[in-house]
């Protein structure tokens, strides 16, 4: 059963990291980086919410995590997404659409 | 099925925490090393990472927050959804519900009494010297020949009394009997309470027409003093003479009843009561919950030689064919339960031609 009604904040930074992870496994600096740097720079992850989120998604059953090995040798967590991960993406991501584009009729109102 | 690896990791918080802290510091040293790849000086690399992830100790606090705050909601959740699905089957809740009501109550109903019966000891000091007596029918005489016969009537348990030395003391005990009760007054609860009915407001208190009954335990005189219990107000029975105690009965009253029906009123030493009649003197109040040899704390203890006052058609003081009284006896220092037994038996030999003889 996927969740909508999370708050926004929240729920953004959730719908990234699962946007995120769609990719592949990637532990919690990487999802940093994916972030900011797919973002153009303008989007980042503050660091001390990353993680109590990622904490959250994992005790909901959207990811699960492992430890590997990182790119410099290095243990690290690995995060992956699970099917009801996917579930809850295509939920948030319709969700964050439909929520801006019914912003953007509301900005874009009386403009045309 | 997302509460239980909330509760894995509530229960396995160590291992959590020391994961959670590896993480912390993997991010940290990333952090740090792409600081210094950008061209930050190693310090102040160092500082800049960890002023972005904020206060490492608020947020260990956040991460266990997290394991802490969220198991409540699902509980309750569960707990709704558990309970609807309950009212769905209502025949097969009631069913379920009465079951364990009635498994339960049995089970506790039955423990209380095996306790009450067989595993409590004596309410006497040192009860572990109290022996309880009987005799055994003999092989030969009747068909009930080896059973055990606990009972013994009045001069008997005289005899044994006054012969046995093995004994230092020896009580007998009657069965508790429920009395009418007159002469106490009125009842304190009761009267407060007839205010509010219908019958208070009209001005009239319960009738004394009523009959007020008390459960009352005959033991024979001595019964305190060989327990070893002292009584909490006043003084248990004069122990010598039961002629004497006939002239001026005297009877004690148990601290519950005392609470219960006179309110702790503490001139309820002296007062005079009628029992069946039998106008008693209240000497004495035992201690709270005393049971002695029974299982129940009784309203008042009456001394046996009352006895034909309180059922004068039925005089059974003298009777040696009345079996009315269990006996039971505190060794004397010394003396082990066989020498006991042995003495025991061979008095019996000689009482008075019975039907039976004796053993233990």
């Amino acid at each position: 059963m996927a969740k909508t009604k999370n708050d926004n904040l929240q729920g953004a930074l959730a719908l990234l990291v699962l946007k995120s992870l769609e990719q592949g496994p990637m532990h919690g600096w990487g999802i940093t980086l994916h972030i900011q740097r797919i973002s153009n720079e303008v989007l980042r992850v503050e660091e001390g919410s990353l993680y109590p989120a990622l904490h959250r998604m994992e005790q909901d059953r959207w990811i699960v995590s492992e430890w590997g090995t990182s790119e410099n040798n290095r243990r690290a967590r690995f995060y992956r997404l699970t099917a009801l991960g996917r579930k809850q993406l295509n939920a948030e991501q319709e969700n964050w659409q439909k929520i801006t584009s019914a912003v953007a009729l509301v900005l874009n109102f009386g403009n045309a | 099925m997302a509460w239980l690896s909330r509760l894995r990791a509530i229960f396995g918080k160590e291992k959590l925490t020391r994961e959670h802290e590896e993480e912390l510091q993997f991010h940290l040293s990333m952090r740090e090393q792409l600081n210094v790849e950008q061209g930050m000086a190693p310090g102040e690399a160092r500082r800049d990472a960890r002023l972005r992830f904020g206060n490492p100790s608020l947020w260990r606090e956040r991460m266990s927050e997290i394991d802490l705050m969220i198991l409540p909601q699902t509980f309750l959740l569960d707990l709704r959804y558990g309970a609807r699905m309950l009212m769905r089957n209502i025949g097969f809740t009631i069913a379920a519900l009465l079951a364990l009501a009635i498994g339960i109550g049995v089970n506790t109903a039955a423990f209380t009494a095996y306790k009450a019966f067989f595993k409590r000891s004596l309410d006497a000091r040192v009860s572990g010297r109290m022996v309880n007596l009987a005799l055994q029918l003999p092989s030969d005489s009747s068909n009930h020949a080896g059973d055990p016969l606990a009972f013994f009537s009045i001069p008997d348990y005289e005899a044994y009394r006054d012969h046995v030395h093995s004994f230092s003391g020896l009580i007998a005990v009657s069965f508790p009997q429920n009395l009418t009760l007159t002469g106490a007054g009125g009842i304190v609860s009761r009267r407060s309470a007839a205010t509010g009915s219908l019958v208070g407001r009209l001005g009239l208190l319960p009738s004394s027409k009523n009959a007020e009954t008390a459960s009352t335990f005959l033991v024979s005189e001595n019964y305190f003093s060989v327990l070893g219990i002292g009584v909490l107000r006043g003084r248990t029975f004069a122990t010598e003479d039961s002629s004497e105690e006939a002239a001026s009965p005297s009877a004690l009253i148990s601290e519950n009843y005392w609470q219960k029906r006179f309110g702790g009123d503490p001139t309820v030493l002296g007062k005079t009561i009628r029992l069946n009649g039998i106008a008693v003197t209240i000497v004495g109040i035992t201690p709270h919950n005393f049971v002695g040899t029974t299982v129940e704390a009784p309203d008042f203890w009456l001394p046996l030689g009352l006895e034909p006052l309180i059922h004068p058609n039925d005089n059974w003081l003298r009777n040696r064919e009345n079996l009315c009284c269990r006996m039971l006896a505190r060794l004397a220092p010394g003396v082990d339960i066989d020498q006991a037994r042995a003495e025991m038996t061979l008095l019996a030999g000689q009482l008075p031609a019975r039907m039976w003889s004796a053993s233990n």
